[in-house]
């Protein structure tokens, strides 16, 4: 008996806590203004920080408050952002809403209908830069041991793995500007940061030198970026 | 019966304070307490909480002891507290959206929080009526808002101090609290049943 | 993923040590150690809970849904606690006495529910068990560390083995928990910061 008398009442408890739950949130919900969910998902969603926000949600909140310019998103500058934002925030926000809910809270089918009513010619979304994976990026770290003028790149880096240019992560990046397969200027984030300047002087130091600052720092990243720091 | 009321109240605030006595609560006391107005907030929030769960837990338990189930004690007290914590978050978030984002993590934590558990065992364990657990929550409440609010008005100023650098941080909260919980037990034998 | 399982059970112990560098279950800490002995079978129940928690969520990781998932890891963990406290209750007696209130709050006490979201609900069950273990140890070690330093202080002895004739009872009583916690945290800060400046001097 005792075992059903357990079985019920755990039973019969964690239903009603279910059900007053699902109820509170129902009657308490809050709605979240349509503009930033409209605005995240026109963003790239690589969270690397280039606009000066912490994160895409930060910069669509931003936006929406009209704290940021519409073209802060430097990887989206290219790819038809700034006009969709431009297009979200001219829009009456009742008639944002109403889309929103007409196409069922989805943010991409409220964006195609907005674009179809506006009329305007809108570029069609920037293809999302792959985020590399935990592996990836752990694997060429491992790599860059054996690449001293790499580890140093590495170092001045902004070392958040976003994958906007098109490597998998920032020390693979890093060794494959080491071994002139490519540009640096293709890590945006960097910019801010005077990256390809900073590489343009690590490409010039001899070999010796390099070594010469390993052995000084250790070859901890962040004495390493100090040295580049005028 | 007045008497005894007053003495519960009193007991939890001052002579037994939850926090600096009965080791309730550090987590939070420690955590929330860098700033004045979280450390508001945050007490409001856990004295609501700290009733609440009091009564309804003090219902449930006259029903585990009548069909003889005294060992579910535990996970049913803990359900109660998490769900009412989760209508507290639910409800903060509509009606004070700024409140909501100040407490920001530590809103769910307070289910966590040892405090509002352990209030709510020791109501049974002591087997206060219906009406000594309401006055044992408020007081209890009450004393946790006192000890976090003076925590912290204490460690804004300490903010502008010059703490030697082992010190800094959790160190120096620990010892600060060890002198108000030496403060307090200067309350011992303030009233007499 | 990378780390060895070795690597996994030390975790707990020194590097990521849930009291002196994680601050977390501070409630019990200052609470149960009064003396090493209570110290120890409070870190000792902690860790029984702590690692059969880890292995059971561990094992449902992948049948729990998304929303629900920290109301079902407190229930498993409530259940476990009961387990050890009705254990506790019918073989030692005595300490289940003086811990009294503190070990159901082992339910509420952080370190268990931070682990099983951290590491239990992302990993597989034998490494959880260790992470379990691990953490449980290194929270049992600052218990006995703190009972300890208390018991010598305000009893003269240590695991009821007397030692000396000083006793400063105050260190038994709340302030001196806290204080005692305050100065082992301090000099534990001290050791960090000693063993990162021969490498700040080389430079």
């Amino acid at each position: 008996m005792t075992v059903v008398y357990s079985v019920l009442f755990m039973a019969i408890l964690g239903i009603g806590a279910g059900v007053f739950l699902a109820f509170a949130s129902a009657k308490f919900a809050v709605k979240k203004d349509p503009r930033i969910t409209l605005i995240e998902a026109s963003l790239p969603g690589v969270n690397c920080g280039a606009c000066g926000f912490p994160g895409c949600s930060a910069f669509a909140k931003a936006i929406a408050e009209g704290k940021a310019p519409l073209d802060g998103c430097i990887p989206g500058k290219r790819s038809g952002v700034p006009e969709k934002l431009k297009l979200i925030m001219d829009t009456d926000v009742d008639k944002l809403t109403a889309l929103f809910e007409e196409a069922e809270e989805d943010a991409e089918k409220t964006l195609e209908k907005l674009i179809a009513v506006s009329g305007k010619e809108v570029k069609a979304a920037p293809p999302k830069p792959k985020r590399p994976t935990q592996e990836e990026i752990d694997s060429y770290k491992g790599k860059l041991k054996e690449n001293s003028r790499a580890a140093v790149v590495f170092a001045i880096l902004p070392n958040i793995n976003c994958g906007i240019c098109g490597s998998p992560g920032c020390a693979a990046f890093a060794i494959k500007v080491a071994n002139k397969e490519e540009n640096a200027d293709k890590c945006v984030p960097g910019k801010r940061q005077n990256v390809p300047e900073k590489v343009a002087k690590i490409m010039a130091l001899s070999q010796s030198e390099i070594q010469k600052i390993i052995e000084d720092t250790s070859g901890e990243p962040a004495e390493i970026k100090k040295k580049f720091e005028s | 019966m007045a008497t005894r009321l007053v003495f519960i109240f009193l007991s939890a605030i001052l002579i037994n304070n939850f926090v600096l006595s009965r080791f309730l609560g550090i987590c939070p006391f420690l955590g929330v307490s860098k700033k004045t107005d979280t450390a508001v907030g945050m007490s409001i929030a856990v004295t609501f909480v700290m009733i609440m769960a009091s009564i309804i837990t003090w219902l449930l338990n006259i029903a585990l002891d009548a069909l003889g189930i005294p060992f579910l004690r535990t996970i049913v007290f803990i359900l109660i507290i998490a769900t009412l914590v989760q209508f507290v978050e639910i409800f903060l978030k509509k009606a004070s959206p700024s409140l909501y984002d100040a407490l920001g993590i530590f809103l769910p934590l307070i289910t966590t929080n040892c405090a509002i558990l352990g209030l709510a065992l020791l109501n049974v364990q002591q087997n206060y009526t219906l009406l000594e657990t309401i006055v044992n929550a408020a007081g209890a409440g009450l004393g946790f808002a006192l000890a976090l609010i003076l925590f912290s008005t204490i460690r804004e100023r300490m903010e502008l101090s010059e703490v030697p650098e082992p010190f800094k941080g959790t160190a120096i909260a620990l010892i600060t609290a060890g002198l108000l919980s030496m403060a307090f037990m200067g309350f011992q034998g303030l009233v007499k049943l | 993923m990378a780390e060895s399982k070795f690597k996994v059970l030390t975790n707990g112990i020194f590097k990521q040590n849930p009291i002196f560098i994680q601050v977390l279950g501070m409630c019990p800490t200052l609470a149960t150690t009064t003396s090493a002995e209570n110290g120890l079978g409070m870190g000792l129940a902690t860790t029984a809970v702590l690692a059969m928690s880890n292995i059971t969520i561990s094992l449902v990781r992948n049948f729990i849904p998304d929303k629900i998932r920290i109301p079902s890891y407190i229930v498993i963990i409530a259940s476990f606690v009961t387990m050890i406290d009705m254990l506790m209750h019918g073989f030692i007696y005595d300490l289940w006495k003086t811990l009294g209130l503190f070990i159901p709050l082992i339910v509420v006490n952080c370190i268990i529910l931070g682990r099983a979201e951290a590491f239990a609900s992302k990993n597989g069950v034998f490494r959880s068990f260790l992470d379990g273990l691990g953490m449980g140890l290194g929270f049992t070690a600052s218990l006995v560390l703190l009972g300890s330093v208390r018991e010598f202080l305000g009893n003269g002895s240590i695991f009821n083995y007397h030692l000396s004739d000083v006793k400063m009872f105050a260190m038994i009583l709340p302030p001196g928990a806290f204080i005692a916690l305050g100065m082992l945290a301090a000099f534990f800060n001290y050791l960090g910061i000693r063993r990162s400046k021969p490498k700040k001097a080389a430079k």
